[in-house]
């Protein structure tokens, strides 16, 4: 290679992933903070279980909850919060590298005793996190007085004693009469197990010390009561923050799982997972942690725009400023109107929606003519008007009257059928992602994906900059923007592991793709309907692989679950007969309106060979599967809103 | 396993002297497979080793599996097939270096100082290369030495390479390496090549904190085009020039890289991950048996691509790996 040294400076080739917090210190993390509308109640529960696709901020809010976090933080929510984090956050990171180090090789001859050690190790690292915490407390640097979180004052020999305690409790064979010794003697352990295990790899006796068998959870409750005893803050809780726990050893996550009940008095647990995970399960088994009582569940996916697109408006305006985008910033005048209607799926209090100011179907106005094209290209919607008695000479006058509704529940079919129908209006036509652009759009796609919308923001940025905050961003400008960052998002989709059917291996963006074109063309070549189903149930029909890649596709965010209004936001255990949409940022990918619809069941729309023998579309191909079907089969429920 | 800077060392080797030389290899161990590259080697020793030690891929039914299956059923009895286990290729090899060792003592020789194996790299897929090399970690005594040979591909326009359904995505066994600060930062360092969808998703799914990428130089300047083509959104997102290694100068790729990482793994946590030419699979193999807390990571796509013929193109390129160094 060529003589370069490291630099730690320099800036990373990551796509999507240049924003995880994972890789950035607590304080880097507070810098940049917006709290989405979860953080509330992510700081109000005792325990919790925090759940997410990835890039949905789970990281970011876990190690908000740490002091050095909190401390660093200038929002002007800040201190009101900080008043309200009662329990000292110990962040325990991890990753998938360390997770795969954990795991027992496939054909380990003693795999009890890569379980212990990964027990073990897993402990050994929560310890050194919790005393990094109890060092923070001490000794770290404050950042202004006025902030100071949780902070304590310990004498030298308080100190000592502590630490002398403390590595008893956790089986080291030395002491260490400081926090950061005792840290440095953790880190050490950590090195000793990796000794243990490539010996085991060797054949070498697998005899286990004692101290791999310690209890995470009741040694760090003793540990924090030394400490509280010491501190004289003797009923301080202590959190623990797990993060990426979705990738950690089954029984490591089982035993968090049970903990919930709260057994140790001063510990509080706040776990981080993927929204689609098996190990829910236990949790509905009798005796095991209740939701709402033992623990709350806090879901960051938002399958509804209001609370989304209000998140994405706050963080892309804070990211903005701190790109050096100054003076008065609206999103509105930077992005530009949108043609799709922010508002249909959450009332009238949406930000942002419609276009052409506050008239926005006059005659002539871009949605206007939209209406008016498609009129003229589709008899099947000119039916519609007429039986609807909907005269489009005269929309604008409708605003006060219920046949305004209608026209408003059509708007963002209407604007996608309309644009991606051929010329002749029979096929479907591959056009730019333009039809997206727009301040009301923008801030929908992402689904109040922190990662995706500082990705979409960068992509944004230089763009700004060109055009000056005052002015707008031409919808060219912003379609590239908007491929860019599907691209990225399709390469994480890439990176999922697929399943095989039949001999074949299906991935999950082949799945999507066939899903989601199966959609496009049915919104653009059947019947127009006010009543459109782009939306799925997951049915007992479905095979169990796609069922499979559907979990995967929850996890990564390409899916959303739509519970109904009054369903919890906790997602059910099993996923038949709950209903999914596509992610907005891939039905720009798609040709479909960003809008929540009434659902199908999943096996009327894939292909045969992915359903039980028997259903599937009846198709060859896509254009000869959706004539005549499309309102006829497998509509299981209304669960859209349009 | 423990394979430390202290049991082995990895020297630079010419091709020709190896040629030519006096060495004759206790073994060759090499495989059998869909492209012709994989014979060019063993052709090019033919007589310079005692056994072939081949590994056989599945064939794939096309017309350049029949030239290696041929090549190897004309050496005879001198060769054995082998299955992926690095327990039973370990045992191989210290068998085969015991058994020249006392040959040479019934001689009335000296007993060789050093005892060689080669290894052909060519076609070789990474979990392979790396049981492999595994197993001369586990199965060498000192005074065994490992030369290790690579001949690139001859450049074709139509070449497909390792992209679609990413298949595997995750550790190599038995290199997930150990860290003793699973907090620390993630550094990823890629090697490029035709993959460049896998390439991303392997940060996808790493997450890494940091990024560097190493692109090969080929010998081939349409090789080397089509490689930067093919990774060019991951460019864009670099701010800086990524870093270059010369594909037919492996001990200096693996001085490099061994040296990048040996820095790098100080406050951080360094995984590997091997695209592109298999001499990057082999250098990074090499440092993750060197230092105990390196990951090497594999992302491949290799069943579901088309299976096209290669043939060797070039001076064949090499390294030596003594142990008991």
């Amino acid at each position: 290679m060529t003589d370069q040294a490291l630099d730690g400076e320099r800036p990373s080739a990551e796509p999507l992933t240049a924003f995880n917090a994972t890789k950035l210190s607590a304080t880097a993390v507070a810098a940049s903070f917006v709290p989405p509308p979860a953080f509330g109640e992510l700081v109000n529960a005792q325990n919790a279980i925090l759940t997410g696709p990835r890039g949905s901020g789970k990281t970011t809010l876990l190690k908000m909850l740490g002091s050095e976090a909190l401390e660093n933080w200038h929002d002007e929510n800040a201190e009101e919060i900080r008043g309200r984090v009662n329990a000292v956050g110990v962040f325990v990171a991890s990753d998938r590298t360390w997770n795969a180090q954990l795991l027992a090789p496939r054909d380990a001859a003693v795999p009890e005793a890569y379980a212990a050690l990964a027990w073990s190790a897993f402990a050994t690292h929560t310890f050194r996190s919790l005393v990094d915490a109890m060092n923070y407390r001490v000794r770290g640097r404050v950042a202004a007085e006025s902030c100071r979180h949780l902070r304590v004052e310990l004498g030298k020999e308080a100190e000592a004693s502590i630490s002398g305690d403390l590595c008893n409790y956790f089986g080291l064979d030395r002491s260490a009469s400081s926090l950061p010794g005792t840290r440095e003697l953790l880190g050490r352990r950590l090195a000793e197990i990796g000794a243990i295990r490539r010996a085991l790899a060797r054949g070498v006796d697998p005899t286990l010390p004692d101290w791999t068998d310690l209890d995470v959870l009741e040694v760090t409750n003793q540990a924090v009561f030394r400490f509280n005893q010491e501190a004289n803050d003797p009923d301080r809780k202590w959190a623990l923050l797990f993060d990426e726990l979705e990738l950690a050893p089954e029984e490591i996550v089982t035993e968090l799982m049970a903990a919930l009940r709260g057994d140790q008095p001063l510990i509080q647990l706040k776990l981080s997972l993927a929204p689609a995970d098996r190990r829910f399960e236990q949790l509905a088994l009798p005796g095991r942690p209740i939701a709402g009582q033992d623990y709350e569940h806090i879901s960051l996916t938002y399958a509804r725009k209001l609370r989304a697109v209000a998140f994405a408006r706050r963080l892309t305006t804070a990211h903005l400023r701190a790109a050096g985008v100054t003076g008065q910033i609206s999103i509105d005048r930077i992005l530009g109107p949108s043609l799709f209607d922010s508002r249909e799926d959450d009332g009238p209090a949406a930000e942002g929606g419609g276009t052409s100011g506050s008239r926005p179907y006059r005659r002539g106005s871009a949605l206007w003519r939209a209406y008016d094209r498609l009129a003229k290209t589709d008899p099947t919607f000119e039916e519609y008007l007429v039986g609807n008695h909907l005269d489009l000479e005269d929309l604008d006058s409708l605003e006060s009257n219920a046949r305004a509704a209608k026209i408003r529940k059509i708007r963002n079919v209407v604007v996608t059928r309309e644009y991606f129908r051929g010329r002749t209006g029979t096929g479907r036509s591959r056009k730019s992602s333009e039809l997206y652009a727009g301040a009301a759009s923008m801030m929908s796609l992402p689904d109040g994906n922190p990662r995706m919308i500082i990705a979409l923001v960068n992509q944004i940025f230089p763009l700004v900059h060109r055009a000056g905050s005052s002015n707008t961003i031409p919808r060219s400008a912003q379609a590239r923007a908007l491929d860019v960052t599907l691209a990225r998002f399709r390469a994480l989709l890439q990176a999922q592991e697929p399943v095989v059917i039949d001999g074949e291996h299906v991935s999950l963006s082949a799945f999507l793709d066939d899903l989601g074109d199966y959609l496009g063309n049915r919104l653009v070549e059947e019947p127009f309907s006010d009543n459109i189903s782009l939306t799925f149930v997951v049915d007992r029909r479905v095979r169990d692989e796609i069922k499979q890649l559907v979990v995967r596709g929850i996890n990564a965010g390409a899916l959303v679950y739509v519970p109904s209004r009054s369903d919890s936001a906790q997602m059910p255990h099993d996923i038949v007969g709950s209903q999914f949409r596509l992610s907005y940022l891939l039905c720009a990918q798609y040709g479909l309106p960003i809008h929540l619809t009434r659902s199908t069941s999943l096996s009327s729309m894939i292909r045969p060979s992915w359903a039980e023998p028997g259903t599937g579309r009846r198709r060859r191909g896509p254009l000869e599967d959706t004539r005549g079907t499309l309102f006829a089969d497998g509509v299981l429920e209304s669960g859209g809103e349009s | 396993m423990t394979a430390r800077r202290e049991i082995f060392d990895v020297v630079p080797l010419d091709f020709n002297e190896a040629k030519r030389g006096s060495p004759n290899y206790a073994a060759l161990v090499a495989v059998a497979g869909y492209e012709e590259r994989c014979v060019h080697v063993p052709g090019l020793l033919l007589g310079r080793w005692g056994e072939a030690w081949v590994y056989r891929y599945p064939d794939e039914g096309v017309p350049s599996s029949k030239v290696s299956e041929e090549f190897w059923e004309s050496v005879g009895g001198q060769r054995y097939w082998i299955e992926l286990d690095t327990d039973a290729l370990a045992t191989r090899i210290q068998d085969a270096a015991a058994s020249q060792r006392a040959a040479a003592r019934i001689r009335g020789e000296l007993t060789p100082e050093v005892v060689r194996f080669a290894l052909d790299i060519s076609s070789m897929d990474r979990s392979l290369m790396a049981a492999v090399i595994r197993a001369f970690m586990i199965g060498s005594s000192p005074g065994v030495q490992l030369d290790v040979f690579y001949s690139q591909g001859t450049f074709d326009d139509t070449l497909a390479g390792s992209e679609g359904t990413v298949l595997v995505n995750d550790v190599l066994e038995t290199f997930e390496g150990w860290t003793t600060d699973p907090s620390a930062p993630l550094l990823a360092i890629i090697g490029a090549g035709f993959e460049g969808t896998l390439a991303l998703a392997a940060i996808e799914t790493l997450e890494p904190s940091k990024t560097i990428m190493v692109f090969p130089d080929g010998i081939d300047a349409r090789f080397d085009a089509e490689v930067t083509r093919r990774n060019e959104s991951l460019l864009a997102a670099l701010s800086d020039d990524p870093r270059h290694y010369r594909v037919d100068q492996p001990y200096r790729l693996y001085r490099d890289l061994r040296s990048t990482v040996s820095l790098s793994r100080i406050g951080s946590r360094v995984v590997l991950v091997p695209l592109g030419p298999k001499v990057f699979a082999l250098a990074s193999l090499l440092v993750a048996c060197e230092f105990d807390d390196i990951s090497v990571w594999r992302v491949s796509a290799d069943r579901m691509r088309t299976v096209q013929n290669r043939t060797a193109a070039g001076e064949v390129a090499c390294l030596g790996v003594r142990f008991g160094a």
